[in-house]
């Protein structure tokens, strides 16, 4: 491999804000947090040029769910004559109210939804605020980083802000608007009014932490059967007609329906928290701790800021490796059962979860006899487990151990490699043990803490889940990580329809909610305070400002994921044991590989063996092994073994498959990493010629359609022996240029437009939250050479390097359409469409993908990854990782998603 | 300046919930309910501690008047001082819901003497 080992490596850090205390000890002001009964529920229609401008909307105003007034408004500026009159037609014979869209955004927006505290109900919320804004702005103080928008010239009105979290999830408020909200007698003795933030509820975000799934309005009207249903229209843009009126208007219906579906969903969960505060599933799982009565860690013990950068030093994410890349094998694919709360349960960290706090101790000669003694077998015993909430500080000595490097000199990924390192560093016990599982060879051991929970939580109570008394938790006395995944099994075998809320509890309340951290950017640097492994405090100026969430626990995030690491190491040495290697494993799964020379049945017979070993770990009712044989195994709709392939190229990116009685695969389950960023070549119903239609729904073998293809092509090349030459020819659309959709989700993502903003009015304008279509440019290299090149004989020396530009266009759906209007977002200067990179260029390397983290894995190597040996000698202090890295693994640019460097290296 | 609409009076309860933190507001001692009667009360004196309590105009004045008459007492150590004003302004608290509850028993035990005498 060509590519230099790296010499320094990163570890996650501890940080907060000097000046502000932990989210957990805030004193929250006494807010009125419940909605009045009156709902407004809205939905815009919008131009179909790159502004996507308000054309119409329509509105509902309900009270106690009961339609008191439904009405249309419009932006005078937008609509012609006919339209209006059209529109005018419509309302007046069907009794609805017709208003322009300033005296709806006072008379209705404001005056329900602020003055009357009315619930603001919408599909789709950021879209559609911002289509009814006059103005928008940055927005300031705990919303930085999102956008302030005003709906009302007068400054005595609120402004609107709203803050991108996710594709799923936005902050929504309103800012406190500039009059006196305090009677005087209350200011005279010190009192405040908490100003209104409003009541938001985006179905959209609702649905999805209720459904754990994403869905479109179209989609969610399905999943919910409610009895409107989004219809599909073609006239966006066109005249106002009858039809495309009755649609809109139905849009406003569908999504109070589904709202009402939601709600009622909701209700069953009996939580305190109000619909309005739920944004995500992991929401869902705090207000059920919540009611339980489990106050969070920071709010119960003051942990010395040293000790959390301790355990946060040895935080890694899930292991995902390719151990046999680029070949064709068979395999067993397998996964862990509900791997965290599995793990959790195991050590029994739910008595860290309802404790007072925790305690801490030396306990290094333990750790040293435990780790000498200790064998692969003592880990059939769930017993065992509970002796790792241990941290380690070992003399790293080639030891197989997560190392957080940049392999490939940008960008820090996590592999498990051997380290070399003369300074003591910080490792879970789990990750101690792993190591010598997978070498032979006991790390040496320098200190080790032994970590155990305080007396449990006075005032915790017993929750029935959906107010059924069988689904009943009582924190005092059951393993809520087990409880829950019982109950799950429960619900599974009873065909109850609660199983998937059950579901969703567990995974939200079993790892996420612990090693959540905020992070904020600031415009100009700010003092933070850095706590690395070594205890030491560094006040450093930086834009990058993390803090912790408020369930924030991160010595169970660093236990749990550490302990997942150890089952797949034990699952993989048992494997070995066998005699079977592995293709690919992910988190928590695990494909087992055939190998050379030995029969089917036999392979068989030794993956069951595998599987097997971990039955006396199961600490669930249901008998039966955690490690599980996946469905893609079987034939359709049977339990028969069939013949299932693996073809992985690295980390995440593989796919599962059959053969058919040609020789053909028949894919079962890809991978979209590395491409779901990509905007779709073509649709479904024009695929890829002489590509066999999917044997299972598209979303189930998840990827899409082009997606599906380019794995079928990759995969035949592959069984017909040319692995590394895989033809992109196959359909026409791919030598179109490869586009990406960007949301314009913050200042700093919409500020790629200012070039095309700045000549046009602001209702032409590409608006926040509108879309983008982002193009790359080729590498000076691969462009065409431009004709008239002629030396400057006036210039001497070296020309200028030139930077690439970085293609941008108002969104359109074709790829095509986007690149004719390309141009370089910093400079503004137009982008010839024969420098932009064609999906060809995209994806001519995918099949190749090297893994930088491995010794032999580069662009044409195949087969067995070797480990690297990174010798270190130095260390540097990250923040979050997930911060540069978009959610299909592609780089993100843009000021927003960078990951923060806070400490330089050290020695 | 806003043109006076249907909402206005709804508005202003809806203010009086956002000043009060809840749309369920009733005195802690009478149980008076509406809401543009009620205030906010500081249990342990405003400059000693922040815990309020929902009271109505009548009953404030009469924990108030308690608070007024303590204004001479003090400690050497502010937190003690924190304390003793604290429990007093609980005590108040109670001996004002006390005799609420003694007077509704009263009402209901049809006890005319000791209404009499309370009058």
């Amino acid at each position: 491999m060509s590519l230099e080992t790296p010499r320094k490596i990163a570890l996650r850090a501890y940080t907060h804000k000097p000046t502000v205390k932990s989210p957990g000890k805030h004193k929250v002001a006494k807010r009125l947090d419940e909605a009045s009964p009156w709902t407004l529920v809205w939905d815009t229609e919008t131009s179909t040029d790159p502004s996507q401008s308000l054309r119409v909307s329509f509105y509902q105003l309900r009270y106690a769910g009961t339609l008191k007034e439904e009405g249309a408004f419009y932006d005078p500026a937008r609509l012609n004559d006919d339209d209006l009159a059209g529109l005018q037609a419509y309302c007046s014979a069907r009794g609805l109210r017709l208003r322009k869209l300033a005296a709806f955004n006072a008379y209705v927006f404001i005056e329900y939804g602020y003055d009357l505290n009315a619930t603001i109900v919408g599909f789709n919320l950021p879209f559609d605020i911002s289509r009814i804004a006059t103005h928008h702005g940055p927005a300031r103080g705990s919303m930085r980083g999102g956008f302030s928008f005003q709906l009302c010239k007068s400054r005595h009105q609120p402004r609107v802000q709203v803050k991108h979290l996710s594709r799923r999830a936005s902050l929504i408020q309103f800012s406190a608007p500039w009059k006196q909200e305090t009677p005087r007698s209350m200011r005279k003795r010190e009192i405040k009014v908490a100003s209104t933030t409003g009541y938001f509820v985006d179905v959209k975000t609702f649905a999805a932490a209720l459904l754990s799934s994403s869905h479109s309005l179209a989609s969610l009207c399905e999943a919910l059967d409610v009895p409107t249903r989004k219809a599909a229209s073609e006239e966006h843009g066109g005249p106002l007609t009858e039809t495309y009126l009755d649609y809109a208007r139905d849009d406003v219906q569908a999504t109070w329906e589904c709202y009402a579906a939601l709600m009622e969903r909701y209700a069953q969960h009996e939580l305190s928290t109000p619909a309005h505060r739920i944004i995500s599933e992991a929401s869902i799982g705090k207000a059920y701790l919540k009611d339980m009565g489990i106050e969070p860690l920071l709010a119960c013990q003051e942990v010395p800021p040293a000790m959390f950068g301790r355990i946060m030093g040895t935080f890694y994410g899930g292991r995902a490796e390719v151990r046999l890349r680029r070949v064709v094998t068979e395999v067993i694919y397998t996964d862990f059962k509900s791997m965290y709360p599995t793990v959790n349960a195991l050590m029994g960290l739910w008595r860290f979860v309802t404790a007072e706090g925790f305690a801490w101790q030396d306990a290094t000669t333990q750790t040293r006899e435990f780790v000498g003694d200790v064998s692969r077998a003592d880990f059939q015993t769930p017993a065992t487990w509970r002796e790792l909430t241990t941290l380690v500080k070992i003399r790293p000595d080639g030891d197989v151990l997560p190392v957080r490097a940049k392999y490939d000199g940008k960008v820090n990924t996590i592999g498990l490699n051997h380290l070399t390192y003369e300074g003591g560093l910080w490792f879970t016990l789990a990750d101690v043990i792993a190591a010598r599982f997978l070498s032979g060879k006991t790390p040496e051991i320098l200190e080790a803490i032994r970590f155990t929970p305080e007396s449990p939580q006075k005032g915790m109570q017993s929750k029935h889940l959906f107010g059924n008394s069988n689904y009943r938790i009582d924190p005092n006395c059951d393993d809520a990580f087990t409880r829950l995944i019982d109950l799950r099994d429960e619900a599974k075998a009873n065909k109850d329809p609660n199983q998937l809320a059950i579901k969703i509890l567990a995974n939200s309340t079993s790892y996420g909610i612990y090693i959540e951290v905020l992070r904020d950017n600031a415009p100009k640097p700010e003092p933070l305070n850095v706590f690395g492994p070594d205890g030491n405090c560094h006040e450093i100026q930086s834009t990058a400002l993390e803090e912790p969430g408020k369930r924030f626990h991160p010595l169970l995030g660093t236990l749990i994921t550490g302990a997942a690491r150890l089952m797949l190491a034990l699952a993989e040495a048992e494997a070995k044991a066998q005699g079977l290697g592995w293709v690919f494993c992910d988190t928590d799964s695990l494909a087992l590989a055939r190998p050379e020379g030995i029969s089917r049945e036999a392979f068989h017979a030794k993956a069951r063996r595998v599987i097997d070993w971990f039955n006396p770990l199961n600490p669930y009712r249901k008998p039966g092994s955690i490690l599980q044989m996946e469905d893609v195994n079987f034939a359709a709709h049977t339990r028969d073994l069939k013949p299932l392939y693996a073809f992985a190229i690295s980390a995440k990116r593989y796919a599962l498959f059959n053969l058919d009685a040609q020789g053909r695969p028949v894919i079962r389950k890809a991978s979209a990493h590395g491409l779901g960023h990509l905007m779709a070549p073509y649709v479904e119903d024009d695929p890829a010629p002489g590509v066999p239609a999917p044997v299972s729904p598209l979303p189930q073998l998840g990827v899409n359609r082009w997606q599906y293809d380019l794995w079928y092509h990759i995969i035949r090349a592959a069984l017909e022996g040319n692995p590394n030459h895989v033809p992109l020819d196959y359909h026409r659309a791919l030598a179109q240029p490869a586009a990406s959709r960007y949301g314009a989700t913050s200042p700093d993502l919409l500020a790629w437009m200012r070039h095309y903003n700045r000549d046009q009015p602001y209702s032409a304008q590409v608006k926040p939250f509108g879309f983008m279509t982002s193009l790359t440019a080729l590498p000076p290299s691969q462009r065409p050479m431009s004709e008239d090149v002629e030396a400057d004989p006036n210039k001497r020396g070296r020309p200028k390097k030139q930077s690439n530009p970085k293609p941008i266009a108002p969104f359109e759906r074709e790829p095509d359409k986007a690149a004719a209007q390309a141009f370089d977002r910093e400079t503004g200067e137009l982008v010839s469409v024969e420098v932009l990179q064609t999906y060809e260029d995209a994806l001519v390397r995918y099949h190749l993908s090297p893994e930088s983290k491995f010794e032999n894995a580069d662009y044409f190597d195949r087969g067995e990854t070797v480990r690297r040996h990174v010798m270190a000698n130095s260390v540097e202090l990250i923040g979050k990782e997930a911060n540069g890295v978009g959610e299909f693994g592609e780089r993100v640019g843009g000021a927003t998603k960078q990951q923060g460097v806070f400490a330089p290296p050290t020695s | 300046m806003k043109m006076n609409t249907p909402h206005t009076q709804a508005a202003r309860l809806e203010q009086a919930y956002r000043r009060l933190g809840t749309r369920n507001p009733s005195c802690v001692i009478c149980g008076e309910s509406y809401a543009h009667a009620l205030e906010l009360h500081h249990i342990g004196e405003q400059a000693f501690h922040d815990d309020l309590a929902i009271v109505c105009r009548n009953c404030h004045r009469k924990l108030s008047d308690g608070q007024i008459d303590r204004r001479q007492l003090s400690s050497p150590d502010r937190r003690t001082e924190t304390i003793g004003r604290y429990l007093l302004g609980l005590s108040d608290l109670f001996r004002l819901i006390a005799n609420t509850l003694s007077s509704m028993a009263r009402e209901l035990l049809s006890d005319p003497e000791s209404r009499e005498a309370e009058e």
